[in-house]
C-alpha cells in the first residue's frame, strides 16, 4: 500500500516537472521580469490572435459538432453509419497534414479566416463525438414528457436536450481549447502566429531564454485558466438517469422537409474535412513517387516513429497503471490529487513541455540533453490521460473480491496481478496504449524540440518536407501517419457505454 | 480439536463500531452457521478470519495456529482458508475448470486436477468443465465457487450468505448440495446468513450474532428450544412473550398455567412459548375457557400461523396450526398451552 503510494507519487511528480519548472521558472525570474518580457507590442499581438481564435474555434466546433452530431443521430439519414465514421475521420489527419492538403492547394490561404477554417475542420469532431454519444445516451422518455407538456421539436431541444449535452459540449470545446492553445504546425503553415508559434521561434532564435520562457509563463495561465473555467461552468449538476430499468433506445425524427439540407450540410463537411485532404495527399503521393521517393528513408523513418511510439506506449501504461489503480481501489483526496494532476500537466502544450525539459536537462542532467528517454519522457507527460482512462475504466470492472478470493486461494501480490488483475485489464489497459501510440505518431512540436541529432520520426520528416515546400516528398510520411492514425480513430467510432469519451 | 478459534475480536470503522468482542469456535469437521440481521457485521467477521481486514482487537486461530492477534499476521495466501463470497466471484477470464483448479500448484493445474472429482462432489455434470462463468446460472456459480474453495482442501471454509442471491426452488436445492459436499470433503465451514430457515436447516451448531457480539452458540435445537432472550427467540423463529406469575414451578398466564423449562423463584415474570404450543380448541364450554378473537391467518401450505388477541388482557398471541384447517377471521375461539415454556433471568 505505502508502496503503491510512493510510485504514485513519484509519478505525478514525474508528469507535473513541466508545470513545476514553469512555476518555479516565473518566481524565479521575479514579475518584473516576466511583465517587461510580456507586456510588449509584439505579445500583445500574440496574444490578441490566440484569443480570437480560440474562442472562434470552439465557438464553430461546438456548432458544427453539435449540428452534425444531431443530423447523424437524431434524423432518419440514410447511411448514418457511414456518415458518422466520416464525422470522427478527421481525428485519423493530424491538423498540421490538413493545412498542409489546404495551403498546397489554395496557396493564399493564411491569416485568421484560414487558420479558423483548418482548425475547425480539424478538430470539430472534439464536440461531435462527446455530443453524439451523449444524444444516444439520453432517456427519450424525458423528451417524450416534453413533447406531452406541450413543447415542439426546437422548444424540447432547447429546453431538454441542450441542458443535458452542457456537459458534452463543455468537455468538448475545453479540448477543442487546449488543443489549439498547443496547436503548433497547422498554424505555423498557415502563417497565422500565436504563443505557440511564437515560442518556437523564439526558442529557434534564442534557444530556452527568458522571452520563450516567459510566453511559456502566459500560455500556461492560458491553458489552466481554461481548465478552471470548464470546472466552473460544469458544476455538479446531476445529469444521471432517474429511476429504474434501462432506457430505451432513442427514436429518430422522420427529417421531412430537412432531409436534403442535412444530407448537404453533413455532406460538406465530409467533403472539405476527409474528401479535399485525402485528394491532395493523394495527388502528392502522386506526384511525388514520379520523382523523389526514396524508399530507404522511409522504412527507416517509419521504424523510428513505431519503435518510439511502441516504448511510449508500454511506459505510458506502465507509469498510469499505480496511479489509475490507487485512484480506483484506495479513492481518497489523495488518489485524486495524483490523478488530476497528470491531467493538468496533459493539458500543458507540446512546446511548454519540450521547454521545460529542455531547460531542466541542460541543467541538471546535461548527458540525457536530446536523448530518447527524455523524448519519451515528453510522451508520457503529454498523453498519460489517454493511458489513464482505459486503465480506471478496466480496473472498475474488476470486483475487489476476484482479488479477495485468489489471496485465500494461496495466490501471492504477484501471482494474483499476473493471473487475475492483468489478464482482465489488459484490453482496457491496451485500447489506452494504442491511443498513446498514435498520439505520438503524429506528435510534432515537442519531437522537433527535444528528439535526439539523427531521429526523424514520421512527423518531423513530412514537417522538413513541406516547410520546404517539398510536397510531393512529403506526402508518403502524412500518408503513413493517417493510415497509422485509422485504426485508433475506427475504435472511436464504436459506441462506448455511459458516453464517455475523454 | 477445533477448526477456528476466535477470541474477543473487535472491529470499528471510523467511529462506528460493529464487532464488539465476539467469541466463537467451530470444532473439526462441524458446520457452524453466524445468524444476524443484514448489517450487522458478519461480512466482516469473515474478511477477519480470511484475513481481508485486520482486527482492532482479539485473536483468532485456526487450528493450534493464531492468525491475528499476539502481534502476528498471516496474510490471507498463508491462512488457507476456502472463502465462498456472496455473489460467488468467478474469475470471468477462466472457464469453470480454469477456475476450480486456480488455488493449485501450477503442475497439477496444468492437469486438471481433482476437476471432475470436485465437479461431482458439488453436484455438477462434467459438461460444465469448459464453460465461461457467465453462462452458468446463478446456482452453479454458487457451486462453481464451492468447488474452486475446496480444492486446495482448506482446514476451513468461509461461506457468506452464500444463496442470498439464489430463487427459492434453487436455494434449496444448492443448499444441500453444499451440505452434501461440505460432509464428504469432512471440511469444517463457517456460515453466515440472515435467513434463519437456512441456519436452522443446514448447521450443526447456530452461532446468533447482535450488537457485535455472539450472544449464543448451540445446536439449532437449543437455540430454538432454550434461546437466551426474547430476541434470540424471536430470531429463530415465531415467538410469544407472555406475561405471568410464578407459582411453585407453574407460570400462571391469561392463557392458562405452563410448566417451566428452568425453575425461578416465585414473583411476576416474562415467558416465552413458540406458536405450536398455542392450541386452538373449539369454544365447547365445557372446560376452563381463555377466549380469543382470531385477528389474522398467515398461510404458508405446510402450516398457518394465527394471529389472536386473548379477549380479557388483549394480549396478542401467535398460533401455528398444521395445514388443511384454517378458523375464521372474527371466529372466537379457546386456546391452551402445551409443553414446557422458557423463561428469563434477566429480562426488562
Ligand atoms: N469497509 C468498510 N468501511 C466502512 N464501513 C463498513 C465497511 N465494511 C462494512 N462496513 C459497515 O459495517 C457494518 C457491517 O457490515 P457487514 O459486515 O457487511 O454486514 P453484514 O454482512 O452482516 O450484512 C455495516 O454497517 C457496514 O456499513
Ligand atoms: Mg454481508
Amino acid at each position: 500500500m505505502w508502496l503503491l503510494r510512493g510510485v504514485s507519487l513519484l509519478v505525478a511528480l514525474l508528469v507535473t516537472l513541466p508545470l513545476l519548472y514553469v512555476v518555479g521558472y516565473t518566481v524565479d525570474a521575479g514579475w518584473a521580469q516576466v511583465s517587461r518580457l510580456v507586456f510588449r507590442a509584439r505579445v500583445l499581438e500574440l496574444t490578441w490572435n490566440t484569443v480570437r481564435l480560440t474562442l472562434a474555434a470552439i465557438a464553430m466546433c461546438a456548432l458544427v459538432g453539435t449540428t452534425t452530431a444531431w443530423l447523424v443521430g437524431r434524423t432518419a439519414l440514410r447511411g448514418r453509419r457511414l456518415w458518422h465514421v466520416l464525422m470522427v475521420a478527421p481525428l485519423a489527419i493530424p491538423a498540421f497534414v490538413n493545412s498542409y492538403a489546404w495551403v498546397s492547394l489554395v496557396p493564399g490561404l493564411h491569416g485568421f479566416g484560414g487558420a479558423l477554417l483548418i482548425v475547425t475542420l480539424s478538430y470539430f469532431p472534439l464536440v461531435y463525438l462527446p455530443v453524439s454519444a451523449m444524444l444516444g445516451g439520453l432517456d427519450p422518455a424525458l423528451e417524450e414528457v416534453s413533447r406531452s407538456l406541450g413543447f415542439g421539436s426546437w422548444g424540447t431541444f432547447r429546453r431538454v436536450v441542450l441542458p443535458q449535452l452542457r456537459p458534452a459540449l463543455l468537455g468538448g470545446s475545453l479540448l477543442v481549447g487546449l488543443h489549439l492553445l498547443a496547436e503548433f504546425g497547422a498554424l505555423r503553415m498557415l502563417q497565422y502566429p500565436t504563443f505557440t508559434t511564437a515560442i518556437y521561434d523564439q526558442y529557434r532564435s534564442s534557444f530556452a531564454g527568458p522571452a520563450a520562457n516567459s510566453l511559456a509563463t502566459v500560455l500556461v495561465i492560458a491553458c489552466l485558466f481554461l481548465l478552471l473555467t470548464e470546472l466552473r461552468l460544469r458544476g455538479h449538476r446531476h445529469l444521471a438517469r432517474v429511476g429504474h430499468g434501462t432506457a430505451r433506445a432513442t427514436t429518430r425524427l422522420r427529417a421531412g422537409r430537412w432531409a436534403t439540407p442535412g444530407l448537404v450540410l453533413v455532406a460538406s463537411v465530409a467533403v472539405l474535412a476527409v474528401g479535399l485532404p485525402m485528394a491532395m495527399l493523394a495527388r502528392w503521393l502522386w506526384v511525388g513517387s514520379s520523382t523523389t521517393l526514396e524508399l530507404g528513408t522511409l522504412t527507416a523513418t517509419l521504424t523510428q516513429s513505431l519503435l518510439l511510439g511502441l516504448v511510449a506506449a508500454l511506459a505510458t501504461t506502465a507509469l498510469a497503471l499505480p496511479v489509475a489503480w490507487l485512484s480506483v481501489r484506495h479513492a481518497g483526496p489523495f488518489a485524486t490529487l495524483l490523478e488530476r494532476s497528470t491531467y493538468v500537466s496533459s493539458a500543458l502544450p507540446g512546446i511548454v513541455v519540450a521547454l521545460a525539459l529542455v531547460t531542466l536537462t541542460i541543467s541538471f542532467a546535461q548527458p540525457w540533453y536530446q536523448t530518447a528517454p527524455v523524448l519519451v519522457i515528453a510522451y508520457v507527460i503529454l498523453f498519460m490521460p489517454r493511458a489513464m482512462v482505459g486503465l480506471q475504466a478496466a480496473i472498475r470492472q474488476v470486483p475487489p473480491a476476484l482479488d479477495e478470493v485468489a489471496s485465500s486461494l494461496g495466490a501471492g501480490v504477484v501471482a494474483r496481478f499476473a493471473r487475475v488483475t492483468l489478464p482482465l485489464i489488459a484490453p482496457g489497459a491496451g485500447a489506452g496504449a494504442a491511443l498513446v501510440f498514435l498520439a505520438v505518431i503524429t506528435e510534432l512540436t515537442s519531437t522537433l524540440l527535444l528528439a535526439p541529432i539523427g531521429t526523424e520520426t514520421l512527423a518531423t520528416t513530412f514537417w522538413g518536407y513541406s516547410s520546404s515546400l517539398a510536397y510531393g516528398a512529403a506526402a508518403p510520411y502524412a500518408v503513413l501517419m493517417v493510415v497509422l492514425s485509422l485504426p485508433a480513430t475506427y475504435l472511436l467510432t464504436r459506441p462506448t457505454r455511459k458516453g464517455h469519451l475523454r | 480439536m477445533t477448526a477456528l478459534t476466535i477470541k474477543g475480536v473487535c472491529k470499528s470503522f471510523g467511529d462506528h463500531p460493529v464487532l464488539d468482542g465476539v467469541d466463537l469456535t467451530v470444532a473439526d469437521g462441524e458446520l457452524t452457521a453466524v445468524l444476524g440481521a443484514s448489517g450487522c457485521g458478519k461480512t466482516t467477521l469473515l474478511r477477519l478470519i480470511a484475513g481481508f481486514a485486520a482486527p482492532d482487537e482479539g485473536t483468532i486461530a485456526l487450528g493450534d495456529d493464531v492468525v491475528v492477534g499476539d502481534g502476528t499476521f498471516v496474510s490471507p495466501q498463508r491462512r488457507r482458508v476456502g472463502y465462498v463470497p456472496q455473489e460467488g466471484a468467478l474469475f470471468p477470464h477462466l472457464d469453470v475448470a480454469e477456475n476450480i483448479v486456480f488455488g493449485l500448484p501450477r503442475s497439477e493445474r496444468k492437469a486438471h486436477h481433482r476437476v471432475d472429482e470436485l465437479l461431482e462432489l458439488v453436484g455438477l455434470d462434467r459438461r460444465v468443465r469448459h464453460r465461461a462463468p457467465h453462462q452458468l446460472s446463478g446456482g452453479q456459480q454458487q457451486r462453481v465457487a464451492l468447488a474452486r474453495a475446496l480444492a486446495p482442501r482448506p482446514t476451513l471454509l468461509l461461506l457468506d450468505e452464500p444463496f442470498s442471491s439464489l430463487d427459492a426452488a434453487l436455494r434449496t436445492e444448492t443448499r444441500e448440495a453444499v451440505v452434501s459436499a461440505l460432509r464428504a470433503a469432512s471440511a469444517s465451514a463457517l456460515l453466515v446468513t440472515h435467513d434463519q430457515g437456512e441456519a436452522m436447516s443446514m448447521a450443526d451448531r447456530i452461532a446468533i450474532m447482535r450488537d457485535g457480539r455472539i450472544v449464543q452458540a448451540d445446536a439449532p435445537a437449543a437455540v430454538y428450544g432454550q434461546p437466551a432472550d426474547a430476541a434470540t427467540a424471536r430470531s429463530v423463529g415465531h415467538a410469544n412473550v407472555l406475561e405471568a406469575q410464578v407459582r411453585d414451578g407453574l407460570a400462571h398466564t391469561s392463557i392458562g398455567p405452563i410448566p417451566l423449562r428452568r425453575l425461578r423463584r416465585d414473583g411476576p415474570a416474562q415467558i416465552l412459548v413458540r406458536p405450536e404450543q398455542v392450541l386452538i380448541v373449539p369454544a365447547d364450554g365445557t372446560s376452563i375457557q381463555t377466549l380469543a378473537r382470531v385477528d389474522r391467518v398467515h398461510f404458508y401450505g405446510h402450516d398457518s400461523v394465527v394471529a389472536l388477541t386473548v379477549l380479557a388482557t388483549d394480549e396478542r398471541v401467535l398460533a401455528r396450526i398444521s395445514g388443511g384447517t384454517s378458523p375464521v377471521l372474527g371466529a372466537t375461539v379457546d386456546l391452551e398451552l402445551a409443553g414446557e415454556a422458557m423463561n428469563y433471568a434477566t429480562e426488562p
